[in-house]
């Protein structure tokens, strides 16, 4: 039997050694990669994995690179959240703990003769196996979320951290309780047709879905054109001053060398008001003021004529950027023109109606009595053209639902991966009943607005929202406690006092940082606390963690520590008697 | 070959075991309690100061009301002083201690130590006659402060309602 290849190779101290270096590359790896990825998505696709993907491990090695001073492109959160089904390229978690246990069951197995010599030995192996296996266990059913209270706030649920879920609920007889169908985020994706006996007849189909969006009325989005425009505009602005600059510091350096009282004191003055206006959000006016007196100095430094192509003011670069700002400042003023001409009509406006609304607008400065000119008609032509465009581009076409109502576009947003990102994600689906199609639907994570989704003769409630764990007891906040060291900023003492109430106690519990509170299989640790805008402490987090396998880490360690303890006994004891016969010989 | 059976089988075991609980997402059916909702015409606003919710209702002509919930830990000043403060709201000189009871009514579904009291004057705030029906109810380590303010008509005839949601307006 021992000399069976899979024997030797399972009972190998080689694996052993292997598979703790693989351990130590996989923990340096997924420490790597949580910067890139964020904390729990490098736990998950690292640790409990049984193969590291490409794009996981990708991420750990440009991390890695950037430590050694190579420089490459990022992966993206798209790359990081697109759908699983990547190639393994190197051992997860699960993979090499599942092989060490192996490993250790194997060589205990085969090497195991019973005597009172090693029973310690044996025993903390025993203890050993009992924490890996417990480890494995509890990565699968451990699960973490977040209560979230103010004072007098009452609760019985915890929510997510990340995951969401599409809420339908129905009203049982008598009322007082709800049966609750909680379709998770996760298979929430586009095309996908959900179907549960408990949603009886109703079939939801999913058109689109957001990791990150934000619902936007026909108003706001507007106004977002606006913002972009003037971020633009901004980065051009922040363009010449650049170019500004390096034109100070080039007569900086050219006074070094052929020195001038008057010039540099001329100078300083210039560069005085250039760094008063960078600091500013200056107007066009100022810019193009700011510019001239740059250009002036120039012309004094290096005795140039007024039509000089070297002079700031008559580089074409320079001109080119002008242009561009003062075009951007146009788009936002004929934005913000076109949300005042069409103030309370584009409330809860179809696709139809918002390009129709434009158009009309497009026309309106065409017809101005006396003319609006070339150049007004030729920037509302673009302004109609790119919000046309936008609009296309974010409309969520929904047709029923007071979310879908009110917020008719979706801007995508960037995905968050750190942990203290909260993506906002959003669904549109249609709702189809006994095969008879009923409407568009839009929810948001973003709004805590219940819907009525109508059905036959049923009425169902419907939302998106962080997933919630409910509780069999109540926790209501009754104060809060944020203390810091005296002069400092640094926490000495958070404290939530709480009423933990249900059928059978109620009882005022203080949770602190490293007291948490115990019941019913759940652990509440003293998390975070929140201030709000005149830094009163308004909020407690607290972390709630339900574990049901947390005994075997403590079964775990009392075996290591009693295995240890016998066999240091039996050596000390034996030791000793050896001592005293020694003596008596 | 037994070592190797057993060596299967651990593996197996394993691999079983964490695919069968691996977190697939799954659509989960539950029962929880009915979440109370206020009345259906009240609509949400924004809460002011240290309220923890604000609902208004306006009807046309008749005039509009606001309806609050305020939660302070202790005594939250007391019932005088509370009571003090509201009468100053709408225009209404303080009273004493011993005036006080006579004004106050129980408030039994919010238990034994809430009390109710009515008022009316001409508000501070808008120079118009309205009328204010408070509620302080402590409990345990904190006191809860309910205010339906507002015209005079409306808070009549949305009293009823008001005082059905406290029970449940946690």
């Amino acid at each position: 039997m021992n000399n069976h290849p899979l024997t030797k190779l399972f009972t190998s101290l080689w694996l052993t050694v292997g598979l703790l270096l693989f351990s130590l590359v996989i923990i340096f790896l997924g420490t790597m990669a949580q910067e890139p990825m964020g904390l729990n998505i490098a736990v998950d696709r690292f640790f409990k994995s049984w193969l590291v993907d490409s794009v996981a491990f990708k991420a750990a090695c440009i991390k890695t690179l950037e430590l050694l001073g190579v420089q490459m492109a990022p992966v993206t959160p798209d790359e990081v959240l697109q759908e699983y089904g990547f190639l393994g390229v190197f051992p997860g978690g699960y993979l090499v703990g599942t092989l060490l246990l192996i490993n250790l069951v194997a060589a205990y197995i085969q090497r195991f003769k019973w005597s009172a010599q090693k029973a310690g030995v044996y025993m903390s192996h025993i203890g050993i196996i009992t924490l890996l296996l417990g480890q494995i266990i509890t990565d699968v059913l451990q699960v973490e979320s977040f209560v979230h209270l103010e004072r007098g706030d009452r609760r019985n649920y915890s929510v997510s951290f990340d995951d969401n879920e599409l809420i339908f609920m129905l009203p049982l007889e008598g009322g007082t309780s709800n049966r609750v169908v909680s379709i998770p985020e996760g298979i929430l994706k586009k095309d996908s047709v959900i179907k549960h006996p408990e949603l009886e007849d109703l079939e939801i189909k999913v058109i689109r879905h957001w990791a990150n969006a934000k619902p936007l009325t026909a108003e706001q989005l507007v106004k977002l054109d606006q913002e972009e425009q003037g971020k633009s505009q901004k980065q051009v602005v922040d363009q010449t001053f650049e170019v500004m600059n390096t034109r100070i510091t080039s007569m900086e350096e050219y006074l070094k060398n052929n020195p001038n009282a008057e010039h540099r004191s001329n100078l300083t003055r210039v560069k005085g008001r250039f760094f008063e206006a960078q600091s500013q959000n200056i107007e066009l006016r100022e810019l193009a003021d700011v510019l001239g007196l740059v250009g002036e100095m120039e012309m004094q430094v290096y005795g140039l004529k007024e039509d000089d192509k070297k002079i700031v003011f008559n580089d074409a670069s320079v001109r080119g950027l002008i242009i561009k700002i003062r075009s951007f400042e146009d788009q936002q003023t004929i934005a913000g023109l076109f949300n005042n001409a069409t103030q309370g009509m584009l409330r809860g406006c179809k696709l139809a109606e918002f390009d129709s609304n434009a158009t009309d607008f497009a026309q309106k400065i065409k017809d101005f009595p006396g003319g609006a000119g070339g150049k007004i008609e030729e920037n509302t032509g673009k302004f109609v053209k790119r919000i046309r465009s936008k609009a296309k581009l974010y409309y969520a076409d929904t047709t029923k639902g007071g979310l879908g109502d009110h917020f008719r576009f979706m801007q995508p947003l960037q995905i968050g991966l750190s942990q203290n990102d909260r993506n906002l994600p959003a669904v549109v689906f249609e709702v189809i009943h006994k095969g008879k199609w009923i409407g568009t639907y839009l929810a948001s994570c973003s709004s805590e607005f219940v819907q009525t989704v109508e059905a036959g003769d049923q009425s169902w409630k419907m939302i998106l929202r962080p997933k919630r764990h409910y509780m069999d007891f109540d926790l209501t906040l009754v104060d809060l406690k944020w203390e810091k060291y005296s002069g400092t900023e640094i926490p000495k003492n958070f404290q939530s006092r709480m009423v933990v109430e249900d059928s059978e106690e109620s009882r005022l519990v203080d949770v602190k940082m490293n007291e948490p509170l115990r019941k019913n299989g759940q652990t509440f640790y003293q998390y975070q606390m929140n201030e709000n805008q005149i830094g009163e402490t308004v909020q407690t987090v607290l972390q709630v963690v339900r574990n049901p396998n947390w005994i075997t880490a403590y079964v775990g360690c009392v075996i290591v520590s009693l295995g240890l303890l016998y066999q240091f006994l039996y050596h000390l004891l034996g030791f000793s008697r050896k001592r005293r016969q020694k003596a008596e010989a | 070959m037994t070592l190797n059976r057993i060596i299967m089988g651990v593996f197996g075991g394993v691999g079983i075991y964490l695919t069968a609980c691996s977190d697939a997402p799954q659509i989960e059916v539950y029962t929880i309690p009915a979440e109370p909702a206020p009345p259906e015409s009240w609509d949400l606003a924004t809460p002011f100061g240290p309220e923890k919710a604000r609902y208004t209702i306006s009807e046309g002509l008749i005039g509009s009301v606001n309806i609050s919930m305020t939660v302070l830990q202790g005594d939250g000043g007391g019932m005088l002083e509370n009571v003090n403060r509201w009468r100053g709201q709408l225009g209404l000189e303080p009273v004493e201690g011993k005036d006080l009871e006579k004004m106050l009514k129980p408030v039994e579904a919010l238990g034994g130590e809430a009390r109710l009291v009515n008022l009316t004057g001409t508000s501070k705030r808008s120079q118009l006659e309205e009328r204010l029906v408070g509620v302080i109810a402590p409990q345990g380590e904190l006191t809860w402060f309910y205010k339906l303010m507002g015209t005079p008509d409306l808070v009549e005839k949305s009293q009823e309602g008001f005082l059905g949601y406290l029970p449940n307006w946690r």
